[in-house]
């Protein structure tokens, strides 16, 4: 498990003070990251989080194919805290909340079955906001439910499925290396719903 | 910037712009567009969010065509805001200022990026509304060229918007830098080559100009 900082959020100063610097606000919590690889039981998985069975801890399970960099969770989960915050959500949870923030559309369904985990998927990205319980306890509960190898998060890059991303986010043929692809891709997700 | 606070960086007339460090090894620029007081709020309100909205979409639908643009990380609609990429180098006003004279192979290089990145973005139909040597970076290290600042884009297929765009561009360089009608030329010849359109923008952008010394003329 890997704990990660997300960027603060911009509060702006009141309209007709202009002042030459603008501290944060409260920062948002961290974010802790696991990676999962040849995982073996992605259908009892996935049936588990679909019932919401109390055996699946509070957490998101992202499919490593369709992350090119934690810059991008990073943002998902940023916004959906946002969101939280201004009381705009989409979805009815700040988890679910996150998938669809990876979606550069407004389709819920579509954004569970593209980014969640699927029935053939055998790598994910686990991601807890803060920690509700001492972080060994969550880690066996998660080695429990799911049958695979956790790995070190810097093995995120060996499991992105570039033409995969290229389909979901239209990057076209700009897209030549990973660098690009996060640009557009971070970019679709901010412009979600909003770009022809 | 080891900072715990954004650092204003501009203050405009429709925007105030900042500087944030946002996570490891990146830096943002947040660009907050203000309401404006004495409009209807509620319609203000929506139109401020429009105009956040077609602000990041262009950079969007650049970046996606090939050109180079600050990425776009993150949209705040009701604090009207958009979280960007810092780019870090130097805007092209500066650029040419330090290194006045310039070297011409430096000058034809930079003209030519500007005049190849302005013709796919009219051939998108986006028209800037606000070209001028502050608008654009030249990125470290790459020397890439970055178009920034879509407060005042629209978008319009009209060669007469695309002529005024450049007409701007013009008024702009000569304002701000001595001897650069050189340069200019040469951004509008790659400009024509590369624009789909760009023969006819050319041909109006002489209107407009014998129109705008018109004006100066008689105004
Ligand atoms: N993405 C960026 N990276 C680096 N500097 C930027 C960026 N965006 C804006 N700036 C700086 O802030 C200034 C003002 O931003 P701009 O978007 O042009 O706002 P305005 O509409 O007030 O001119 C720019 O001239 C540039 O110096
Ligand atoms: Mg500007």
């Amino acid at each position: 498990m890997q704990t990660v900082k997300l960027p603060p959020l911009f509060t702006p100063p009141t309209p007709d003070s202009p002042v030459p610097s603008v501290p944060f606000a409260t920062p948002l919590p961290d974010i802790h990251v696991t990676l999962f690889r040849n995982i073996r039981n992605a259908v009892d998985v996935r049936n588990l989080v679909i019932k919401g069975d109390p055996r699946v801890p509070e957490c998101v399970l992202i499919n490593a194919a369709t992350i090119v960099d934690v810059f991008q969770i990073q943002m998902a989960c940023t916004k959906a805290l946002l969101h939280q915050q201004q009381g705009i959500m989409r979805t009815r949870s700040l988890y679910s909340e996150i998938l669809f923030n990876l979606s550069p559309t407004n389709n819920i369904s579509d954004a569970i079955r593209q980014f969640g985990i699927s029935d053939t998927t055998t790598a994910v990205a686990v991601v807890m906001v803060g920690m509700q319980a001492p972080p060994e306890e969550v880690r066996l509960r998660l080695l429990t439910l799911i049958e695979g190898e956790p790995i070190p998060l810097s093995h995120l890059p060996e499991f992105t499925d570039l033409p995969l991303i290229n389909r979901i986010y239209k990057t076209g043929n700009v897209a030549a290396d990973r660098g690009q692809t996060l640009a557009l891709v971070v970019g679709a997700m901010a412009l979600k719903g909003h770009l022809s | 910037m080891e900072t715990h606070e954004a650092i204003l960086i501009k203050q405009g007339a429709e925007a105030r712009v900042y500087k944030m460090p946002f996570g490891e090894g990146r830096c943002a620029i947040v660009k907050e567009r203000f309401k404006k007081a004495y409009r209807h709020p509620v319609l203000d309100e929506k139109l401020t969010a429009r105009r956040v909205i077609q602000e990041a979409r262009c950079l969007q639908r650049l970046r996606r065509a090939g050109v180079d643009t600050p990425t776009v990380y993150m949209v705040d609609t009701p604090n009207s805001l958009i979280y960007m990429e810092y780019v870090d180098g130097s805007s092209v006003r500066d650029y040419i200022n330090s290194r006045a004279p310039m070297n011409d192979d430096d000058e034809r290089l930079l003209a030519q990026s500007i005049g190849k990145s302005l013709a796919v973005m009219h051939d998108l139909d986006i028209v800037h509304g606000d070209l001028t040597t502050s608008n654009m970076i030249v990125r470290e290290g790459s020397q890439s060229l970055v178009l920034i600042d879509f407060g005042l884009s629209m978008v319009s297929s009209m060669v007469e918007d695309k002529a005024v765009d450049l007409y701007v561009l013009e008024r702009a360089m000569i304002s701000t830098h001595p001897d650069t009608e050189g340069m200019f030329q040469c951004i509008l010849d790659t400009y024509g080559k590369s624009s789909k359109g760009g023969k006819a923008v050319r041909k109006k952008l002489e209107e407009v100009r014998r129109r705008g010394r018109k004006r100066t003329a008689f105004g």
